[in-house]
């Protein structure tokens, strides 16, 4: 299958801190990667370069065949990226159903005007666009609280909100960070089950930074190790797994 | 008399636009008028005729209510097949059991779940077909039994089925009940059935203005006959939820007007109130308490018919201000006859109901029975019956208590066996006639506990008033050869957690909730209570707090969460053993591999 995404020799630094040295990997398209490592190596900054957050010093990011050094994070989800944030970014007051819809955002094309008074193409949009948003909740099993605020739920529950958020804009592409910290087992279950169902059935690419190593293990195709800035290991999980950089990394190594 | 296929057609033709079934579906209500019900059922019997289902053809349908598996009844009984239902929870044991015992061909399994569950006992079991509904989860799955419900229908079309559902016979057996008790599969025929749910019609006067929702597998037959087949003979609306978390928000705005719910779920809804109560502020915390006291004691001057003026100003207020508000959050509104199954409620529960206008009516089936042959009448103020025999059935008690009863509409059982005498069945329960010819159930005859004096008595009496607390979820009396009785206790996770929210008290888990020293005291002051209304020898003398509930996949309580003695006297071994030998603590290895240290209170 050919590559969807395409990581050319990127740094990335903050005045003299090196966050990302030299980092080139390839995500092929359909597939599941994990991107792993320790506190501070670099995963969520890797992840903020690929959606155009931040501006890599050096390398290039090639997304569906176009190659470019940064992108707009607005014109990467037009492009089909959606991503999910480590802390939950999800708007506190507002129901479940509302923030899932914020998702649907780029799909709607009438004036605000329109939206306001509930006339012209936002009474179509609107229904269009929540059949979308219902058929996300029936498929994440959150029908009970469509309409309780997120502030009230749970944290595992408001990662599986995130996750609707990013899955109703349909993307290609979907960047998870952390989908499953602060989860017990039960809710790390089904996460994984959610994940897998939309990358197996939906086909939907899935670029994920997890710490869990068990899940990391059992469900991706593909995992990346950083450490410290640097890619130490790439390949799939059993032979990451063998790879002794990445056991000095996790475990520790007397200098 | 009618088909449950024959009831479709007359009910298209008499009020073809009247809603027949609503379901709740990517958030919103959608409506089956009865015509469109007839459409649906007959695109199936082309469907099923396709899979070669025909006259005699055992078609299994496991899962829970959704209307794919409800239309789908009536197209396989058009074709003269046999529904056999299985409770979508059951184990891989029972669902062996059922698919064996009954032949069944065909298995039409809701989601992966139950296709799971299926593909593990495959190789025992000798099917030739299976449906499933929802794919999800699926695609990767190569089974050449298996196929799609959406690609069947989508190859089958519309077509006139009125010929063949006048050819099916009133005496075709139409469903095979399972009853877990028993462990055995009964046939029912369309007549029985029908003409057992046209009883409870005419004594309630239902009608096609009345609706029903539907959120119990309809395995459970009780459920059966009194929303499915009830829907069908007088016509009213039957509702399903959208998914079993929602059920509480689906019926407040459904606001069915018959109600019909296994006595587990009327606890269930006590329980919620308390949990609700506990976690409200200060001040709704007391006007509540206030409240609920001033009414229980209007309520009893009602029974007794001293009700004043001035307890009907204050019924009203009450009710308008506390209760009413209430029982709109559970969807009790309208209601006006909420019938009970599979145990009473207790004295205090039921007062309750009655206290705020929702008329429980007890009743008292079986699977054998076609769900029911007696239930009290409305406007009835004793808890401890189950009204008197309906037209048809008779009930009489023998000797040794069992209850014996005859009816007009009857089962059978699949492999030709009956534990008849003279056309008297043994109903399997103990009981008494009261003075009004009402039947009063203790409990199973099976459970039946003799205490080392030789006092016998049904356990289920005293294990419902412990269990009538909102803060216990079940409990399970051992007295079999003892001294005097100990119980197992089971708390309710929701209630207890925000009584303990409340009462500022520290846990982590259910286990360690209960083993907490001010839950074993809140427990044992409600045990007490219920210890000055027992007789000296039946009094509870020991408990012990369980550290986990009780288990439905593992047997360990029935589809309608009774107690099942049997295998929690299996699971739970340590337990029992201790308490046995008058041991003061327990280390428990659990089925969870785990071990745990519950202590055995002395009362």
């Amino acid at each position: 299958m050919s590559d969807i995404l395409k990581v050319e020799n990127v740094t990335l630094t903050f005045g003299g801190v090196k966050a990302i040295t030299d980092i080139s990997f390839n995500v092929k398209e359909g597939e599941i990667c994990a991107v792993i490592g320790p506190n501070g190596a670099g995963k969520s900054s890797m992840l903020n370069v690929i959606n155009g957050v931040y501006l890599p010093q050096i390398g290039t990011v090639t997304y569906d065949g176009v190659e470019r050094r940064s992108i707009n994070p607005r014109d990467a989800a037009i492009a089909g990226m959606a991503r999910t944030f480590q802390n939950i970014a999800l708007f506190q007051g507002m129901t479940v159903l509302e923030n899932i819809m914020t998702g649907r955002n780029l799909f709607m094309k009438s004036s605000w005007l329109e939206q306001g008074l509930n006339i012209g193409r936002a009474r179509a949009e609107e229904k269009e666009n929540r059949l979308a948003v219902e058929k996300v909740i029936k498929f994440l099993q959150i029908e009970s609280i469509r309409k309780t605020p997120v502030s009230k739920l749970p944290y595992g529950l408001q990662k599986r909100v995130e996750l609707g958020r990013a899955l109703v804009a349909e993307p290609k592409i979907l960047l998870l960070d952390e989908p499953m910290a602060g989860m017990n087992l039960e809710e790390k279950a089904d996460m994984s089950c959610f994940i897998l169902e939309i990358n197996k059935e939906q086909g939907i690419t899935t670029v994920m930074i997890e710490h869990d190593m068990g899940v990391v293990m059992d469900i991706s195709d593909h995992v990346v190790v950083l450490d410290y800035g640097k890619k130490i290991g790439d390949g799939s999980p059993s032979e990451v797994m063998a790879n002794q950089d990445v056991i000095d990394a996790y475990l520790g190594v007397s200098h | 008399m009618a088909t449950i296929p024959g009831l479709v057609l007359s009910n298209k033709q008499t009020i073809p636009n009247a809603v027949a079934l609503r379901y709740k579906q990517l958030g919103i209500w959608n409506s089956y008028s009865w015509e469109d019900y007839y459409n649906e059922v007959s695109v199936l019997v082309d469907a099923y005729k396709n899979l070669s289902v025909a006259k005699g053809t055992i078609v299994a349908v496991y899962g829970n209510n959704v209307p794919k598996l409800i239309f789908s009844i009536a197209a396989i009984q058009t074709l003269g097949g046999v529904v056999a239902l299985i409770h979508p929870e059951s184990t891989e044991s029972e669902l062996t059991t059922i698919l064996n015992n009954s032949k069944a061909k065909v298995l039409i399994a809701e989601d992966q779940q139950q296709v799971d569950t299926f593909l593990r006992v495959e190789s025992d079991c000798n099917l030739d077909t299976i449906v499933y509904l929802d794919g999800r989860g699926m695609s990767s799955y190569e089974n050449s039994k298996l196929n799609s419900y959406d690609e069947l229908v989508s190859k089958s079309k519309n077509q006139n089925i009125d010929d063949q559902i006048q050819s099916i016979s009133d005496n075709d057996t139409a469903f095979y009940l399972f009853d877990e008790h028993e462990n055995k599969i009964y046939k029912v025929s369309h007549d029985s059935i029908i003409r057992n749910s046209s009883k409870i019609c005419d004594l309630n006067k239902l009608s096609n203005k009345d609706s029903i929702v539907s959120y119990l597998p309809l395995s459970i037959s009780t459920n059966l006959l009194f929303t499915y087949i009830t829907s069908l003979v007088s016509g009213m609306s039957f509702n399903l939820p959208e998914s079993n978390q929602t059920i509480e928000k689906d019926l407040q705005e459904i606001g069915p007007t018959i109600l019909y719910a296994p006595s587990f779920v009327f606890k269930h809804i006590i329980s919620s109130i308390s949990y609700r109560i506990e976690s409200a502020s200060e001040s709704n915390y007391q006007r509540y308490m206030w409240h609920y006291t001033k009414l229980m004691q209007i309520y009893d001057r009602e029974v007794s018919g001293n009700k004043t003026l001035l307890d009907s100003i204050w019924k009203n207020w009450i009710m308008l201000t506390t209760f009413a508000p209430a029982k709109n959050v559970f969807g009790l509104t309208k209601i006006k006859h909420a019938f009970v199954s599979d145990g009473v409620l207790s004295k205090v529960n039921f007062n309750f109901f009655h206290a705020i206008g929702v008329e429980i009516q007890h009743s008292f089936g079986q699977a054998i029975s076609c769900g029911c042959i007696s239930v009290q009448p409305d406007h009835s103020v004793s808890s401890e019956n189950v009204g008197s025999p309906m037209s048809g059935a008779e009930v009489k008690i023998s000797n040794n208590s069992e209850v014996y009863f005859k009816t007009d509409c009857l089962g059978e059982d699949v492999d030709g066996i009956t534990n008849s005498e003279d056309g008297w069945i043994n109903s399997g329960y103990v009981g008494a006639i009261d003075e009004s010819g009402n039947l009063i159930i203790s409990g199973r005859t099976e459970d039946i506990v003799t205490l080392k004096s030789g006092k016998k008595f049904s356990p289920e009496s005293v294990e419902n008033l412990i269990s009538c607390s909102p803060f216990i979820k079940s409990t399970v009396i051992i007295g079999d050869n003892q001294d005097s009785n100990a119980a197992i206790v089971v708390i309710d996770p929701n209630s207890v957690n925000s009584w303990a929210d409340r009462k500022n008290i520290r846990y982590t888990g259910y286990a360690e909730l209960a083993g907490k020293d001010e839950v074993r005291n809140l427990i044992m002051d409600h045990i007490k209570c219920v210890n000055e209304t027992l007789d000296e020898d039946l009094k509870v003398k020991k408990f012990v707090i369980l550290h986990r509930t009780l288990i439905m996949t593992a047997g360990e309580v029935s589809k309608t969460m009774e107690v099942m003695r049997k295998n929690i006297s299996k699971n739970l071994n340590d337990v029992f053993s201790a308490i046995e030998n008058n041991e003061s603590s327990i280390k428990v290895n659990d089925i969870d591999q785990l071990s745990y240290d519950l202590k055995v209170n002395d009362i």
